[in-house]
């Protein structure tokens, strides 16, 4: 069944368009420029993750079902903080959810928002980067506070809301991060974080 | 029912990371996004190619044949990239991503430009894929715009008949057209 009008008039307006584009044989390089860029992409390296915190499930399994808009208004700045020996952050409620912390001196700011099927996603002040992108991550951690598990959920380029891939168990994800991605090919992290929350 | 975006099972292992499988897409594939990115941007086009195969083996396990072909999937992200590049080109860029609505706001007429020319390709090459019968019906319908009784009437069919296969002719197509919004 046609989904929407918008989608059949679009469907119907290409029909009746008569614009012409002429296949071209692509120079070989271009090929070998791909293959050499994949093949340049170091594999996972959870290494390179700065260090979180070590007492994440202090925070993760409480108050997940707390209805965090009036908890946000009885406490306007409710501040759960983060420690670890190497890092230390801070996650903020919002009314929409909560803050990831800058990183180093990264100027943006965003807030998040994570239920079973979907990471929202809002931000601010994310400007352009020159041949990069910016990536949303779920990260796991282990006891130690060491990256032991991460997916990508998306560009933030295309969308604010990131539907999570089926099957993700987000109880073991307890962090939000976005980093900087060269637009090299290489999927993995660039280990460039610049903006982390822990999710509440 | 007929069914599309039956993708060759060269393609299978594409999604698990097997490089032959992403090099037989861009040998049967790249003259299209070629040419596409010709069109779209000129002489950038052989950077918007490489971007977009780069970005779809990144992005490869969002892949999904039930959503759409690969050549609509790959047709979509050189629509988004091309946007990207006709941004940065234009204006020297000094606004910022806010709010992630970046595509929201997206009214300039480079932008509707892209969408129409992409539009039109996917349509226009799901169009080829199509049974020959409800190929000839929308070519009829949308093309010489002619009118449900009067291609019942060339072709002999029940006119129940036309306006099946042309509903049917036009959802495939739309996941088709769905497939490069991805």
């Amino acid at each position: 069944m046609i989904k929407s009008t918008n989608q059949y008039l679009r469907v119907v307006e290409a029909l009746k368009n008569d614009d012409e584009v002429i296949k071209e044989i692509p120079p070989s390089h271009i090929w070998d420029d791909i293959q050499s860029s994949i093949q340049d992409s170091a594999p996972i390296k959870k290494d390179n993750l700065v260090l979180l915190h070590k007492n994440k499930n202090k925070y993760k399994d409480k108050d997940r079902n707390l209805d965090f808009k009036k908890l946000a208004i009885a406490s306007a700045a409710v501040f759960l903080i983060a420690f670890t020996s190497t890092y230390m952050i801070q996650t903020r409620l919002t009314d929409s959810g909560f803050e990831l912390a800058a990183l180093s001196d990264f100027k943006g700011s965003a807030t998040a928002e994570l239920d079973s099927r979907s990471l929202t996603i809002e931000t601010d002040g994310l400007e352009p980067i020159e041949d990069s992108f910016y990536e949303v991550w779920l990260l796991e951690l282990d006891e130690t506070g060491e990256v032991s598990d991460l997916i990508s959920v998306g560009n933030i380029t295309s969308d604010g809301v990131f539907n999570l891939p089926s099957g993700t168990d987000i109880d073991k994800f307890s962090t939000v991060d976005i980093s900087i991605e060269p637009n090299d090919g290489n999927e993995t992290h660039s280990g460039n974080s610049v903006l982390r929350g822990v999710v509440v | 029912m007929t069914s599309v975006s039956l993708e060759p099972q060269r393609y299978k292992g594409f999604s698990d990371g097997n490089e032959a499988a992403l090099k037989e897409i861009f040998q049967e594939h790249s003259p299209l996004i070629l040419g596409l990115s010709r069109k779209l941007v000129g002489e950038d086009a052989e950077d918007l190619l490489q971007t977009v195969f780069l970005s779809a083996w990144k992005n490869r396990k969002q892949y999904d044949p039930a959503r759409g072909s690969m050549k609509s999937w790959l047709c979509g992200i050189t629509r988004f990239r091309a946007i990207d590049l006709l941004r940065k080109n234009s204006s020297n860029q000094s606004t910022s991503i806010k709010d992630t609505d970046v595509f929201a706001d997206a009214d300039s007429l480079a932008d509707q430009d892209v969408d129409k020319i992409v539009d039109a390709l996917v349509i226009k090459e799901a169009l080829k894929e199509l049974p020959s019968n409800k190929k000839r019906l929308l070519e009829m319908g949308f093309i010489q715009q002619l009118s449900h009784k009067e291609i019942a009437e060339i072709t002999s069919m029940p006119l129940g008949t036309v306006k099946s296969t042309i509903r049917r002719g036009l959802e495939l197509l739309e996941i088709e057209l769905e497939g490069s919004l991805d």
